[in-house]
């Protein structure tokens, strides 16, 4: 059963229709991770689910009710924003236990709550503090907390970590990663950070103008994208684009430019494509090898190296093959000068050939 | 040193002058005159502390004082109730806000001496709203305050609010517009009533801005004047008299310039006395909150 379905959604705001027929299912205790530029429809959708924002048409049911007319609060949800939205003048505590006061629970019962909450985060010590004395990161801690003490079913996070500089985002990815598999909580997570998305998820939703590109675990997300879109999105530096056309030769596929003659026997066809057909192939920056002597029934295209970019962990090197500009990762341990000559080769299996004219996945 | 910035000091010059003769000057020269027996002319001898004692004889001046408080506590609180609730309701996104809000805000336009005028017809039983509704035909309605010893001093509150809701409005509609839209969202989530929100955390973050109103509207009560002329005239009888009145009075109706500047250093002894723990605070929580900023 699924926790969440959102059937048929649509949501717009004046004459501008943001989400249009929208189809999700979350599975009990999945994080999912809605992916996408500003302006995808990602916050709206997530608002829609919190019941904040009135969808137009359409149903969400969470944990099997229908909740589409419920107030967010009867919803079963918890929250977290981006800019922690923390009661300014209340101290931490105040802030976990203001909406269970409201709802009239017994003094002990919050009191336990609070307490568990601030244990779980280690926020205990900061019990007595208000929002003004806390760094982003233990803002961001109360705020979960807050979250945390509505012993709600499902959680929904909307940029959470889009305010805190590098390290702490790092940090309170891990911590959040932590809290799912500690809770084993469902939980939608709002992100335009693909690293956050791929190290949380278990499932990306990837949009783009209102719709879902593609909803997969991140391994699928990042292998075998389910169009230009996604393939262009994900990944840094970016998948490389080659454009050119299908061949028949015998009963094998060849892609074919100026350039590469690709024997396409280990590539697995979604849809089978025609002769002649104009195509654009993508290969990861790691997937294509680098002065590897090319095995028989391969190939191997002459490439001028002309940057090398040191990441620490490894090393990006910009070439120019032809005309087009490849970027290709190798091991930081492997010397590559510029201006030098490379043999550069990729396994057909693992690149991803999109037709040209709707973008789509072969 | 001397020579930084020499033409600013020069076009400041003439202004410091003037700060240092008409405000510092008269000051130290209304304090000086308080302790002479001057009537209609000024005289410089000296008599100690007489002026006061007699000033706090009189039944009138205590008076004064006494609805100096009452109006300063109702006109204060009205004002920051009505402009709060006018604040919420304009910031619902309401339709026609522009004009609205330049509703609220034009009675703040308008002089304490027309404010007061409309007031008193409004308010007189014999041609306002008491014989307006008794003519609606409910004829035993009775809306007299204004005559009335012990609540006159209320209608120049009432009037007064009138006059100021829509400043303090505009000020604190200015501080709703500033607050995070995802705090709104996370009340909705936690199921906080909207009228809990508007007295437990928005009124906080918004004490700054009431502060301010405080303030300013304590400046106006302390030296309204021209609404009870207009209104009352102090009375019936000495019931709605106030301190700057009874300065005002004194220094030309009954000509005694001793009795009116020993007042008037009284007024300015208490608006220092409330001021100065006032700006005190304020400017020892600035420090503070730049400390931690650190």
């Amino acid at each position: 059963m699924s926790a969440i379905t959102v059937k048929d959604l649509a949501v717009s705001f004046g004459h501008l229709s943001v989400l249009r027929d929208l189809q999700l299912g979350v599975n009990q205790g999945e994080f999912l991770v809605l992916l996408g530029p500003s302006g995808c429809g990602k916050s709206t959708l997530l608002n829609a689910i919190a019941g904040l924002i009135e969808p137009e048409a359409g149903t969400v049911e969470i944990g099997g009710r229908d909740v589409t007319h419920f107030e967010p609060k009867d919803r079963g949800i918890a929250m977290v924003f981006q800019s922690y939205a923390l009661y300014p003048k209340m101290t931490v505590r105040g802030n976990l236990a203001f909406g269970l006061k409201v709802a009239r629970l017994p003094r002990g019962e919050i009191k336990r709550r609070v307490h568990e909450a601030a244990e779980f985060l280690h926020i205990t010590e900061l019990l007595d503090r208000r929002p003004v004395q806390l760094s982003g990161g233990q803002r961001q801690r109360v705020a979960i907390g807050r979250a945390l003490v509505r012993n709600a079913d499902v959680f929904l996070f909307d940029e959470p970590l889009s305010n805190l500089d590098a390290k702490l985002r790092a940090e309170l990815r891990v911590e959040i990663k932590r809290l799912h598999r500690d809770l084993g909580s469902t939980m939608i997570y709002v992100t335009h950070d693909q690293i956050e998305a791929l190290t949380l998820a278990d499932r990306i939703a990837v949009m783009k103008g209102g719709i879902i590109q593609q909803l997969g675990t991140p391994r699928e997300i990042y292998d075998t994208p389910a169009n230009l879109f996604v393939a262009s999105f994900i990944g840094s530096p970016s998948m490389n684009f080659l454009e050119g056309r299908i061949a028949l030769e015998g009963d094998v596929f060849h892609y074919r430019n100026a350039i590469f003659d690709v024997p396409l026997t280990a590539y697995p066809f979604a849809r089978p494509p025609s002769h002649g057909q104009p195509v654009l192939l993508g290969v990861r920056p790691e997937n294509i090898a680098v002065d590897g002597a090319p095995k028989p029934g391969e190939f191997c295209a002459e490439a001028n190296v002309d940057l090398v970019e040191p990441t620490g962990a490894d090393t990006v090197v910009w070439c120019q093959v032809g005309t087009h500009s490849i970027s290709v990762r190798v091991d930081a341990a492997q010397i590559i000068n510029e201006r030098q000559k490379l043999c550069i080769g990729f396994d057909p299996g693992r690149a991803s050939m999109f037709d040209l004219e709707s973008g789509n996945r072969l | 040193m001397l020579m930084r910035n020499l033409a600013a000091k020069i076009a400041l010059t003439p202004m410091m002058i003037i700060v240092a003769v008409v405000y510092v000057g008269c000051i130290l020269w209304t304090f000086r005159t308080s302790f002479t027996s001057s009537r209609v002319l000024p005289t410089y001898d000296f008599v100690g502390w007489d002026q006061y004692a007699a000033l706090f004889r009189s039944t009138r001046w205590i008076v004064s004082l006494e609805n100096m408080f009452i109006f300063g506590a109702a006109y204060i609180l009205g004002c920051l109730i009505v402009g709060y609730l006018m604040a919420i309701f304009i910031d619902q996104r309401v339709r026609g806000e522009n004009t609205l809000r330049t509703i609220y805000l034009y009675p703040h336009a308008m002089s304490f001496i027309v404010t007061g005028l409309i007031w008193q017809w409004m308010l007189n039983p014999t041609l306002g709203l008491q014989d307006f509704v008794r003519n609606l035909g409910w004829e035993s309605f009775s809306f007299n305050w204004i005559v009335d010893r012990d609540l006159a001093i209320f209608t120049v509150a009432i009037a007064g609010i009138w006059h100021g809701s829509g400043f303090v409005m505009a000020l604190l509609l200015a501080g709703l517009r500033g607050i995070d839209a995802e705090i709104w969202k996370v009340s909705k989530i936690d199921g906080i009533p909207a009228w809990r929100m508007y007295i437990q955390v928005i009124l906080p973050i918004l004490l700054p801005m009431v502060l301010t109103c405080v303030f300013l509207l304590s400046a106006q009560a302390v030296k309204s004047f021209d609404i009870v002329v207009a209104m009352t005239n102090g009375g019936p009888g000495i019931a709605t008299e106030v301190p700057a009145k009874y300065v005002m009075d004194y220094l030309f109706e009954r000509s005694n310039i001793g009795r009116a500047t020993a007042a008037a250093t009284v007024m300015l002894v208490m608006v220092i006395s409330i001021a100065a723990p006032l700006l005190y605070l304020r400017s020892f929580r600035k420090e503070r909150q730049s400390g931690a900023g650190k």
